[in-house]
Parts: structure tokens; sequence; C-alpha cells
């Protein structure tokens, strides 16, 4: 009888939560339908950030009856598009497609300008993430990377920034196997220090795996190695870092951690305080736009792949990064990443 | 003969109806982003851009060149009637078109300009088409130290350009320098000077810089006076007035060749900025004249330079784009998007695999720059009559064009504020007497200079200066610079 009593207690709980949560997710709808969205990229009109948010806009604006309006806020090394997302009224209506890599190093070096605090924000899911890959030139020193950590003579990588993806990728690598290395930054671009490295200005980089599809097409850039603990699909042929080298617990961290940095990737994220049933909509609507077949084929054709990941496993991937280092190791990344190679 | 058969090729290759349409569309497009002060070439092309999705690479391609290619055409007719550069690189065209227009030559000052730009456009597109099957060697002639290099002879016209005493000049080019070290710089990733403001963050921008020093003194002036911009000359401008404007670029044959070259030279190198090219050429042409005091009074040629490499730029800026991908100007970049989003990757491959469909476009850049020049002559007997509107009923017009304009080049309303700052400032410099020429210029070449100055330093040490093209440029900066004083010292020879 007790049981029975709990049972039907159980069951009225559960459907006026079901319940609630449905009428949740249909006043989320209702909310949406007819507003207008601020999708905003931190990258310029034409490049890879504005390509994702432009091809998304026209499904998103289908699925929910939004009106959405792209804004391009380029500058301040990305950090002011997450700024103006961070500041934005609580009201869901303000969403950006973030350069994960850029936003987490902000917060983690207490970079001057950064006034946000990811792990308060809301994260909607992964658009894409790419493995990173280290790439030498004809006129690098050394064959492989294997080399490199035994030579003396200094790789010189090319770098756009020191708060950007190349740069991380290229000094924890370089500090983790104790290459001796010197980092350029500067060059405006992926493709411009690519030129830079065919002229051998420079005879490393760090690029993500496409990029280094992309480049090393015609052979004056080669890939030597994956920073990942498995292969990259693109290149089945190259050994990763972890092949390679019997890293030591310590070294094998820096990877790791760099992994975790690449894992946010290009991900959409809005502002905290969000009321939960619009978070929970946007996820929904999102991860459908993602996984959808068509659009993922669409988008591999225009080579900008989609690898959808949800919004628990970037909210994990940002506290690794933020949340899981001590203070005295936060001191030695942003020694590492912002000092080292530059002297 | 193989090349000359894809040339052919790729002429005929636009005369194709979709392709013919969307260049039709997009020339009045670009004319009015270039004649509106505040609308960019820039805000033309991220405006156009969404509308390739879908298209064809060829006429998607040509819808976004052929725009961007006749905005300085229409902004140098800003420049000359209104004394406000339509487009940033048209602030050089100011100098002396302004000063004709007050002059009642307004006529004479916009046959010129237009000239100049559809002609120089043209010598763009020769060039790139000299260069298309050796795209790769010329742009990896061009490293790190000859992009700071000609950013450097660029800066040191800032002595030259404006139409002051040299020291004012200078003291000019330095607040311009001061201006561009705020913001993110992006060597160290540490904004200077940002006063833990958003706005600042980014450093400041060149619309509302550009648009504050030359348009909110010139409307002050016409609201106060209530005079027109023309102080004498007929009203009734005369379309044979126009011609004379024509005419007198054939008449300067060798100032516009010089002037074309160097905005192709400027535009093939990435990282100079367009803005340059224009005051480079205006200050080559005031060094190598032989009255180089009337620069800034109403000199036919301070017209013909500054259009000449204007239009002849985006050609050259065309050559880096193909061959690896790295834009040549801002406006390439965003074209550069175009292509990706047309599914196709400019680089070295590309040349080989597209070859055809980069004679194509240079065929579109030719076009919309013939093109747009012939529709503005027909109409410029009608523009030019603009100057003759008494002040008071301009200026209004031309604040709510100003604001509107920066406004809505970036929807940002802290932008209109800095229009109205630098608006007093250049309201400052003009009753003081010092150029504003030179501020533009040291503020759009600092960030090329630091930049490539550290990357030069790190990648060949001290001496980064002695690689062949290199010492070529600074060669060429001595020469000019000195010009005046070899002129003297040959002079001198010649006589004894």
């Amino acid at each position: 009888m007790k049981f029975d009593r709990a049972l039907c207690f159980a069951t009225v709980i559960v459907t006026a939560l079901m319940f609630n949560s449905s009428a949740g997710a249909a006043d989320a709808a209702e909310f949406y339908r007819g507003k207008t969205l601020l999708f905003m990229t931190p990258g310029s009109p034409g490049g890879g950030y504005d390509t994702y948010m432009r091809e998304i806009i026209p499904l998103l604006e289908k699925k929910t009856g939004v009106t959405v309006l792209p804004v391009n806020e380029p500058g301040g090394g990305h950090l002011l598009a997450v700024n103006k997302t961070y500041a934005a009224a609580p009201d869901g209506l303000t969403i950006l497609l973030t350069d994960g890599e850029a936003s987490l190093l902000g917060q983690l070096l207490d970079a001057p300008g950064a006034r946000y605090d990811l792990l308060k924000m809301n994260w909607i899911g992964r658009v894409n993430s790419e493995k990173r890959v280290i790439l030498f030139t004809k006129s690098s020193p050394y064959k492989t990377i294997v080399e490199a950590a035994k030579g003396s003579t200094p790789l010189k990588f090319g770098t756009t920034g020191k708060t950007d993806a190349t740069n991380i990728g290229a000094t924890l690598t370089s500090h983790a196997l104790g290459i001796k290395a010197s980092i350029v930054t500067g060059y405006k671009g992926s493709r411009e220090f690519v030129r830079a490295a065919i002229q051998g200005e420079v005879n490393a980089i760090c690029l993500s795996e496409s990029s280094s599809k992309r480049f090393s097409k015609g052979g004056r850039l080669t890939p030597v190695t994956v920073l990942a603990r498995e292969r990259s699909e693109l290149f089945p042929d190259v050994a990763t870092i972890f092949e390679q080298f019997k890293l030591s617990d310590d070294q094998a961290w820096y990877f790791d951690y760099h992994e975790a940095f690449a894992e946010i990737g290009r991900s959409i994220v809005s502002g905290p305080g969000v009321p939960a049933e619009r978070v929970a909509y946007l996820r929904k609507v999102f991860a459908e736009i993602l996984n959808d077949a068509e659009f993922k084929k669409h988008m591999a054709k225009k080579r900008r792949p989609i690898s959808y990941a949800d919004a628990a496993k970037l909210d994990k991937s940002a506290k690794a990064v933020l949340g899981s280092v001590s203070g005295a190791r936060k001191k030695e990344i942003r020694h590492i990443i912002m000092d080292k190679y530059f002297q | 003969m193989e090349y000359f058969a894809l040339l052919a090729d790729g002429f005929l290759r636009i005369w194709r109806l979709d392709v013919l349409l969307v260049m039709l569309a997009a020339i009045p497009f670009g004319l009015i982003f270039g004649i509106v002060p505040g609308l960019s070439g820039l805000s033309a092309l991220a405006i156009l851009l969404p509308f390739t999705y879908g298209m064809e690479p060829l006429p998607g391609l040509a819808l976004l060149l052929a725009a961007h290619a006749v905005v300085y055409t229409g902004g140098s007719v800003t420049a000359i009637v209104l004394g406000i550069p339509g487009s940033p690189p048209n602030a050089a065209t100011v100098l002396d078109g302004y000063p004709m227009a007050r002059n009642g030559l307004g006529g004479r000052a916009i046959g010129a300009a237009l000239a100049s730009s559809g002609l120089g456009g043209l010598f763009g597109v020769l060039v790139l088409v000299a260069v298309l099957p050796v795209l790769e060697p010329i742009v990896l002639l061009f490293g790190s130290p000859e992009t700071f290099l000609l950013a450097v002879m660029g800066i040191t016209f800032i002595a030259v350009v404006g139409e002051g005493t040299v020291e004012k000049g200078l003291i000019a080019g330095l607040l311009g320098i001061f201006l561009a070290l705020f913001g993110y710089q992006p060597v160290t990733s540490v904004p200077r000077f940002y006063f833990d403001s958003d706005y600042l963050l980014d450093g400041f921008r060149i619309i509302p810089l550009a648009l504050g020093l030359f348009a909110i003194p010139e409307i002050v002036g016409l609201s106060v006076k209530g005079r027109s911009v023309a102080q004498r000359g007929d009203a009734h401008v005369r379309f044979s007035q126009v011609v004379e404007g024509v005419v007198a670029v054939f008449r300067h044959p060798l100032l516009f060749l010089k002037s074309s070259a160097i905005g192709a030279v400027v535009g093939v190198v990435p990282g100079v900025g367009g803005e340059t090219a224009p005051f480079v050429a205006y200050a080559a042409a005031k060094q190598s004249s032989r009255t180089p005091e009337t620069f800034g009074s109403g000199e036919i040629e301070g017209v013909i330079a500054p259009e000449s490499a204007n239009n002849a730029k985006e050609g050259g800026a065309l050559v880096p784009t193909l061959a690896f991908g790295i834009p040549g100007s801002a406006g390439m970049a965003i074209l550069l998007g175009g292509f990706l989003i047309l599914g196709l990757e400019p680089g070295p491959e590309f040349m080989r695999e597209h070859m055809d469909l980069g004679v194509g476009l240079a065929m579109v850049l030719a076009f919309a720059n013939v093109a747009a020049a012939a529709v503005m002559i027909l109409f410029a007997p009608w523009i030019a009559r603009i100057t003759f509107l008494r002040g008071h009923v301009l200026a209004p017009l031309l604040l709510a064009v100003v604001v509107l304009g920066t406004f809505a080049s970036k929807n940002n309303p802290m932008d209109v504020v800095y229009v109205f700052v630098f608006g007093a400032l250049g309201y400052v410099m003009k009753i003081l007497g010092y150029s504003r020429a030179p501020l533009i210029l040291g503020f759009v070449l600092t960030g090329a200079m630091e930049t490539y100055l550290h990357i030069s330093i790190r990648t060949y040490g001290l001496f980064f200066f002695t690689r062949p093209i290199s010492l070529i440029i600074i060669a060429l900066l001595v020469l000019g610079l000195g010009w005046p004083f070899f002129k003297r010292l040959f002079a001198r020879w010649r006589r004894t």
C-alpha cells in the first residue's frame, strides 16, 4: 500500500516535471518565434567563422522562426566578440560562434581586455574542432620532429599572434619536447605564414588538420606529427606525437592539455544568466542542425567540416583547461606561451 | 601562344548574359558606395558576399570584383566636389581636387580623376595579365623586409604630401602614428592605450578618422560662411570642361604611367595597405614636378597621380590573392572569402587548374573600370554643379550623409561620436595650417611598419635590408627623398 502510494506520488511528480519541461520547451520555442537574434562571430566577412555562421543561419531561421542578424565583430585578438556576448542582455537573443582557443587563453592568462568568464557562459554546441599538425618546410634544418627534439639549431615557427591556436601548439610542443625554438608572430593569417614558410622566413608551422592538408599539397610543406593521442583521418600515415616519443607523464600532460584547448574549437555560446529553457531549446535546435546528414555533407563539400559536440562535453573541456590548473602551473603556461620563445 | 589563346578565351568568357548582368548591377552599387562617405568598398563587399552563395564561380566573383573595383572611382568624385574622401584611399585626391573645385574647375578635376581611375584600372589589369603565368615568383620576391621598407617609403612622404611646411607635415604625420598605436597589437597580443574600453580595444578606425578630419571642418566652413564650395566660375558646368580633364591625363603620360606602376606594385605587396598607394603616387608626382610649390592649390597632376594609383593597385592586389590566397588589400580579403564560398581555393594549384578563371577576373576588372569611368563622365557636368550649391543647403545634407555613412559602416554609434572628436581635431588643424593628409598616411602605415619590422628582425636579423629587392627599394627611397637635391646638383654640374 505504502509502495503504491509512493509510486503514485512519483508518477505525478515525473509527469509534472515532464509536462513542465515540455511546457518550458514550448515556451522557449514560442519566445524565439518572430524575434531577432544576434549571431556574432569574431571572424571577418568571408573567413572561416563567417562561412560557418552564414551557412547555419538559414537553417536556424527555418527551424525556429527567428530572424537572425549576422554580426562580424573581429578585433582585440577575438576577445571583443566574447566581451560583447558576455555583456549582452541575458535573454538568449545573442549568441556567438567563438574561437575557443583564443577565448580560453584570454581568460586563462587574464589577458588585458578580456572581460568574461567562460565557466559562467552557456555552451550551446560545437560546430567544428580539428587536431593540430606540425609541418616543416624544405628549408627546415630537420626532416622529422624527433630530429628537431635532438638538434641544437633553433626551429623558427611562424604564428599570427601569441594568443592564437598556431602559437599555443608551437610553444607547448617546443617546451614539452625541449625543442630549441624561436617564434615569429605578427603574420596576418595562416596563408601569410605559409607564404613566409615557402620563402624561408620561417621553417615550421602548426596548423589545423584541414589547413595542413591544403597547404601540404605540392610537397613544399611536410606534415611531421599530429598533436593528439589518435591519428588524423586526413593524415593516416603521419604518426602522432605519442607514437613518435616515449613521453613522460609530465610531457604527456602538455599535449593532453593542448588537446583540451583544441576540443572547444569553433563552438556556439551564449552569455550568462539566460533562462535555462531557452538555453535547452537552443542546444536542441543546434544539435539537430549540426547533426543533419545533408548539412554535414554540404559543409564537407565546402571544406568546412562539422564535428558536433554537445554542451556537456564542451563544459568538461572548458573546466579541464580553466579549472584544473594550479596557480603555479598557470604561471608556467603563461611563461611558455607568452615569453619563453620570444627572447 | 597558348597563353594568348587563354587570354582570348578569358575575354570571351565575360560576354555571357549572367556575367554581364551581375556586372551591370554591381557597378552602380559600387559607385554609390564610393560616392557616399563612410560606405566604403569593404561595406559593399560585405553586403554582396551572401548573394554569391549558390552562384557559379565567374558570375559570383564578377559581382564582388566589379563592385569593389569601381568604389574608388565613385569616391574620387566626392573628394573633389565636397573635399571629403568618398572612401579612405581617396583622401590624397582631396589635396588638389578640392582646391580645383573651389576655383570653379570641378568639372575638369572630375574628368581627370575619372579618366585616370579608368585607365589606371586598365593598367593594373595589364600588369596582372602580364604576370599571371608567373604569379608565384613575383609574390615571392616580396617578403617581410620588403613590405617593411615599402611602408617606410610611404611614411617618409608625410613631409611631402602636406600643403603646409615640412615641419607641420611631420607633426601631423607623427600624430597619425601616435593614433595608430592605440588598441590591440598583434605581435605582442597586448592592447595599448585602450583605457579599458571595448571600442578602443581594436584601436581607432580609419572611417571615423578620415571623415572626421576632412568632412567636419568643411561642413562647419560651409554652414558658417553659407557660400558654395566653388567660389568662382560658372554654375553651368559644360561637358567640354570634363573632356578637358580627360584630355589632361593623355597630356601627362609619364605621370600616369609612373603613378599606375606605383599603385600596381603597392598592390602586389600584401600588408602595405591600399590607402598607401595614392599617397605615394601623389608624393612622387610632387617630388618630380617642376612646380612642386603649386601642389595643394589645385594642380591637375595632383588629381591624376593618386587616382591612377588607386585603381591600378586593385589589379596588383589580385596577384597575391590568386597566387597564395593572401589578400593584397582589405577588399581582397573579402573577395577571398567569396572564392572559398564558391568552393575555390586560390593558390599555386588554383592557377594551374583555373588559369582561365584568373584571366576572366582580369577582364571583369578591366570592363568594370572602363564602364564605371564612362558612366560617371557622362554625368560629371551635373555632379560638378553640386559645388555651386549654397553652403547652408549643402551643409545639413552632408552632415546627415556623413553621420549615417559612418554609422552604417559598422553599426556602431561610437564611430559617430569619434567622427566629431576627429572633426574637432581636423578643424583645429585646418585653422592652424596643418595638413590632414600626412596624419592619415602616418595612421595607415604604422601597423604594417611595426609588424613587419618585428618579423624582419626576428627572421633575418638586423641586416634584413641587404636582400636584393630591399636594396632596390632603399635606392628608390633615397632617390625619391633626395630628388630635389639631386636635381639642383645636376643643374649646377651642367652650368659648370
